[in-house]
C-alpha cells in the first residue's frame, strides 16, 4: 500500500473547496506584506491581495470544533494588520471557491462559490453551488447568517454562514524561519525553536498575532459531502 | 448598481447555470472546474489546500503557475520538484546541526523518503473523511538517528493544528523541529475563528 494510502485510507474523496478569490481592486491596506505560508505566496498575490488565499481549513465535529455531524470549511483571504483594515473585506470581482472533489480524481466535481457586491460594511455575499440554478444564498458580511432547510429550493442545509474581517487564525515564527535560512548558526530548537539563541533577537513570536484576514467561513451537514463518514478532497481557489 | 457590479451578477448566474439543479448532495456529475463563466474570460489568481506547499516546496520561478494550475495537474507538474526540494532542505539543515533520521522519519517500515514525502503532498488537495476525528498529528517515538512516527494522520485541518511544526517534522526529518509557536485563541462556537 502506497505511504498515501496508508495515511489517508481507501475512499478519500477530496474536497477541494477552492474559495478562489476573484481579483479585487487594491483597497488602502498599507501594512508590509509579510510572505509566509501561502499568505502572499508568489507575486500575483502580493500585488492582489484580494486574491491571496491564506489558509483552508476543514474540521468536523469530532475533532475541531464544529456541531455534531456538521462539516466547517473556512478560507482566509487578503491578510492584513490589525488597525489597518482595508475599506472592506472582499472585492466585487473577485470570486472565492471552494471545490470539492467527490470521487478521489483530484478534479473538482462541485463547487461552493463566493460572490459579493455593494461596498463597506454593508457588502453582500451570494453563494452559488449550493441551491438549484439560478438561485444563490446571500446575506451580508460582518454577521453570522443561518440558512434553515426550507428557504432555498433544494437545499438541505441548515447552514451556517460568515464572510467578514476575523482574526487571523495562522500560528508561526516566519522571522525565526527567515534568519534560520539566512544565517549560519545551528538550529537550536527547544523554547528557541528556529532562532539563534545566541542573537540579537532569540525569543520566537507569532508574526500573525496582530494580523487579521478576511474570512469565509460556512458550516454545512456533513450529508451536503454524501454521509457522516464521507470523504472528499478540498482546495480553494481566486478567480478574477 | 456598478457596472463592474452588474457583470459579476451576470457571471455568477451563468455560472450557477452550469451546476446541477435542485442539489441536496454535491453529486460528482459536472467537471465544473473546466467550465468558464460566459462573461469576460476569468483567470485563476491563488490556490491552496495544504499549508507551505506553494511557499516552501514550489520553486520561485513556478508559483504563479502552481496558483493558476488545478490540482489534477499536480503530480505532472510538482512532484519532480516537490522531492528535489525535500532532498535539498534536508542537506541544508543537516550541515547546520539538524540530525537526520535514517531510515527517513515515517511510520514504521514506511519511512518518508524524499519521493515518498512529496508523494503524500502531491496532489495539493485537503484529504477530508468525516467518518473519523479531523487534524493533522503523530506521535514521534525514538531519538534521532532512528526515529518513527505511530499515529499519524493528516485529516482536513483544525484551527489548533500546528501544521507549522508537522511540517518542520517531516521535512526537515528530525522529530524535534520546533518552531516554537502554540495556536492563537479561538471561539468555541461559530464562526470560531475569533473578532478582528
Amino acid at each position: 500500500m502506497s505511504i498515501r494510502a496508508w495515511l489517508f485510507g481507501p475512499a478519500s474523496i477530496l474536497l477541494a473547496v477552492a474559495v478562489v478569490a476573484g481579483a479585487f481592486v487594491v483597497f488602502g491596506s498599507t501594512d508590509t506584506p509579510v510572505e509566509a505560508a501561502d499568505h502572499r505566496d508568489s507575486i500575483t498575490p502580493q500585488t492582489d491581495p484580494f486574491a491571496d488565499i491564506n489558509d483552508v481549513y476543514v474540521f468536523n465535529d469530532r475533532g475541531g470544533a464544529a456541531a455534531a455531524d456538521r462539516v466547517t470549511l473556512v478560507m482566509t483571504v487578503n491578510p492584513h494588520a490589525k488597525g489597518l483594515a482595508p475599506s472592506q473585506p472582499f472585492s466585487n470581482s473577485v470570486k472565492y471557491n471552494l471545490h470539492a472533489d467527490l470521487n478521489a480524481d483530484n478534479v473538482a466535481d462541485a463547487t461552493i462559490t463566493f460572490s459579493f457586491t455593494g461596498s463597506g460594511s454593508t457588502q453582500n455575499f451570494y453563494i452559488s453551488g449550493l441551491s438549484a440554478n439560478n438561485t444563490y444564498l446571500t446575506g451580508v458580511i460582518n454577521q453570522i447568517t443561518n440558512f434553515p432547510n426550507a428557504t432555498v429550493t433544494g437545499f438541505v442545509g441548515p447552514a451556517d454562514v460568515f464572510c467578514g474581517f476575523r482574526d487571523d487564525p495562522f500560528f508561526f515564527d516566519l522571522s525565526g524561519f527567515q534568519q534560520f535560512l539566512a544565517g549560519s548558526y545551528n538550529y537550536a530548537g527547544g523554547a528557541s525553536g528556529l532562532r539563534n539563541p545566541a542573537g540579537a533577537t532569540p525569543t520566537p513570536s507569532n508574526n500573525f498575532a496582530q494580523q487579521n484576514v478576511s474570512a469565509i467561513v460556512i458550516e454545512l451537514p456533513d450529508s451536503t459531502f454524501g454521509s457522516t463518514s464521507a470523504s472528499f478532497r478540498a482546495w480553494a481557489t481566486t478567480t478574477r | 448598481m456598478t457596472q463592474a457590479a452588474y457583470r459579476a451578477q451576470i457571471a455568477m448566474a451563468m455560472f450557477a447555470l452550469t451546476l446541477l439543479a435542485g442539489i441536496t448532495v454535491l453529486a460528482g456529475c459536472s467537471k465544473d472546474e473546466d467550465k468558464k463563466d460566459s462573461g469576460p474570460a476569468s483567470r485563476q489568481i491563488d490556490r491552496m489546500a495544504f499549508p507551505g506547499i506553494n511557499t516552501v516546496l514550489v520553486p520561485s520561478a513556478s508559483k504563479d503557475i502552481f496558483n493558476a494550475s488545478y490540482p489534477r495537474d499536480d503530480n505532472a507538474g510538482f512532484l519532480a520538484a516537490f522531492t528535489t526540494t525535500i532532498t535539498g532542505l534536508r542537506a541544508n539543515v543537516a550541515a547546520r546541526g539538524v540530525t537526520q533520521n535514517s531510515p527517513e522519519i515515517g511510520p514504521s517500515g514506511s519511512p518518508f523518503t524524499p519521493a515518498a514525502l512529496a508523494d503524500a503532498l502531491c496532489p495539493d488537495v485537503v484529504n477530508v473523511n468525516l467518518g473519523i476525528t479531523t487534524g493533522n498529528s503523530f506521535t514521534v517515538v525514538g531519538a534521532v538517528p532512528t526515529q518513527t512516527l505511530t499515529g499519524l494522520q493528516l485529516n482536513g485541518r483544525n484551527l489548533t493544528d500546528d501544521v507549522i511544526d508537522a511540517a518542520l517534522i517531516l521535512i526537515l526529518n528530525n522529530g524535534a523541529a520546533t518552531d516554537a509557536i502554540g495556536p492563537k485563541t479561538y471561539l468555541g462556537t461559530f464562526p470560531y475563528l475569533n473578532v478582528p
